[in-house]
């Protein structure tokens, strides 16, 4: 489309000018976000955002492992002298840290479908337990 | 927790979906729901959060498609967590099953940023595209050139209301049209195949009655919100559009003399060839902007050793990194 021009500038986010009427504001934003300009700097958080993924990985895998081992100090007898709140808030400690490890890759990858089925076991266990404890 | 939504829990989540599909839930085979449930204050478990969506059906009566249609979090308990556990139980089924894509459309609005944000971080790849949904306030055909004519009285020829019609011959009719839509590779809506008796509104539904038989209609069913869905909107032939011109002025007129003017119009079409449909006999209409967000099925493939190899050649190009997380 004739008459937009994009200019990446030194500032942190690319200037867009739009120098003529824009009809239509997909055509315009299919034009922006395939430019190459755009395509670049997305690398770069891409990058950057790897870099984050990977720290927090490892601080969930620690995560997982505390909670994993709390939750096995737990038997059928003892579960039920738990407090309800605590119980219920270690699961979704546990659970909210599964989560960012099933970010990190693709959902539908293997690793993804293999951290959501370590979700879906944990999911499982917790409904065993208040079973167990006569509430559901 | 998370919980299949179904007739004899849905009081727990009823203040968390719109009346309209609470109704999809408890008629419609192809939508369902998921709940999240917490414990509240009295410790009792209670509705936290709903997500609903629709299995869309090919005409061999496979899945093609999941989509998202509703996903809403107790503003009062609001938690990124309850968001998450109803969308990974959705992926679990989704990654387990061969149904190839995953869709939800967002409104290119503020107020959804946020919803945005999150399906972005569970991986949907958002596109820009046009609603294929059609509203417009019955109030407004009164204007219209083609509605302006059509008073209480106005005789109007070639067709019926579906209350002259028997319910045997209007089952008839949906299987007929079922086999149209086989045969030209179109959305088959499951109420052509799952039709309950009385879920179209006998007064506001039109047809074309030849010989017995009905041979077009426009079948209409009334939300519990009031508004005027139009489930079926067809002829047998495309090229018989006369008969679709008689049967809107007879649903119009049937509206005007139901007194419920203030009601809206709703349709929803599978395609762009439906929406210029539409354009043809409303004039030109606005269709809203949104965000198509589609996750596809057929991207398995990486191991973990792959992920790890990944991850290890990262570090190997970024050493401070991995030296300064290490001695953390």
């Amino acid at each position: 489309m004739s008459g937009t021009k994009i200019n990446v500038t030194n500032d942190e986010e690319p200037t867009i000018e739009i120098e003529s009427d824009i009809a239509d504001p997909i055509q315009l934003l299919q034009e922006i976000t395939q430019s190459s300009e755009v395509l670049n700097r997305y690398a770069l958080f891409k990058d950057a955002a790897f870099e984050a993924f990977s720290y927090y990985e490892d601080e969930a895998i620690r995560n997982v492992d505390v909670l994993t081992r709390k939750i096995q100090t737990w038997d059928s007898e003892t579960v039920k002298s738990v407090p309800a709140d605590e119980l219920e808030q270690t699961f979704l400690c546990l659970y909210d840290n599964i989560y960012i490890l099933i970010q990190n890759v693709h959902p539908f990858w293997q690793v993804g479908m293999e951290r959501l089925k370590l979700l879906k076991d944990y999911q499982d266990l917790y409904v065993e337990m208040l079973k167990v404890r006569g509430e559901l | 927790m998370i919980t299949q939504i179904s007739k004899d829990n849905i009081s727990l989540f009823e203040h968390l979906i719109p009346g309209d599909l609470i109704e999809d839930l408890l008629i419609r085979i192809d939508t369902f729901g998921l709940g999240c449930l917490r414990r509240d204050l009295d410790g009792v478990f209670d509705g936290y959060g709903a997500l609903v969506f629709v299995k869309e059906f090919d005409e061999n009566g496979m899945v093609e498609n999941i989509r998202i249609k509703w996903l809403y979090v107790d503003s009062n308990r609001r938690d990124d967590s309850i968001g998450c556990e109803l969308i990974t139980d959705l992926f679990w089924e989704f990654g387990n099953s061969d149904v190839p894509t995953m869709t939800v459309d967002v409104p290119a609005k503020e107020e959804y940023e946020d919803l945005g944000n999150f399906l972005s971080d569970w991986h949907f790849q958002f596109a820009p595209t046009y609603s294929l949904e059609f509203e417009l306030e019955l109030s407004a055909l009164k204007d219209n050139k083609y509605f302006m004519s059509i008073k209480k009285d106005t005789e109007i020829k070639g067709a019926k209301s579906l209350a002259e019609a028997d319910a045997g011959s209007l089952k008839a009719f949906l299987r007929e049209l079922r086999k149209k839509c086989v045969k030209s590779g179109q959305y088959i809506d499951p109420m052509l195949t799952d039709y309950k008796y009385d879920y179209f509104d006998p007064k506001l539904s039109s047809v074309v009655i030849k010989n017995g038989s009905i041979e077009g209609a426009l079948l209409v069913h009334v939300r519990p919100s009031g508004r005027l869905e139009i489930v079926v909107f067809d002829t047998l032939e495309s090229n018989e559009q006369a008969y679709l011109a008689h049967l809107m002025y007879k649903s119009y007129q049937a509206a005007l003399n139901s007194n419920i003017e203030n009601g809206r119009i709703y349709h929803e079409t599978y395609n762009e060839k439906g929406m210029n449909l539409i354009d043809n006999i409303f004039g030109t209409h606005e269709a809203p902007l949104v965000l198509r967000g589609i996750i596809e099925n057929n991207r398995l493939g990486i191991s973990t050793e792959q992920w790890e190899d990944m991850k290890e050649e990262y570090w190997k190009e970024n050493p401070d990194l991995y030296e300064y997380l290490k001695n953390r």
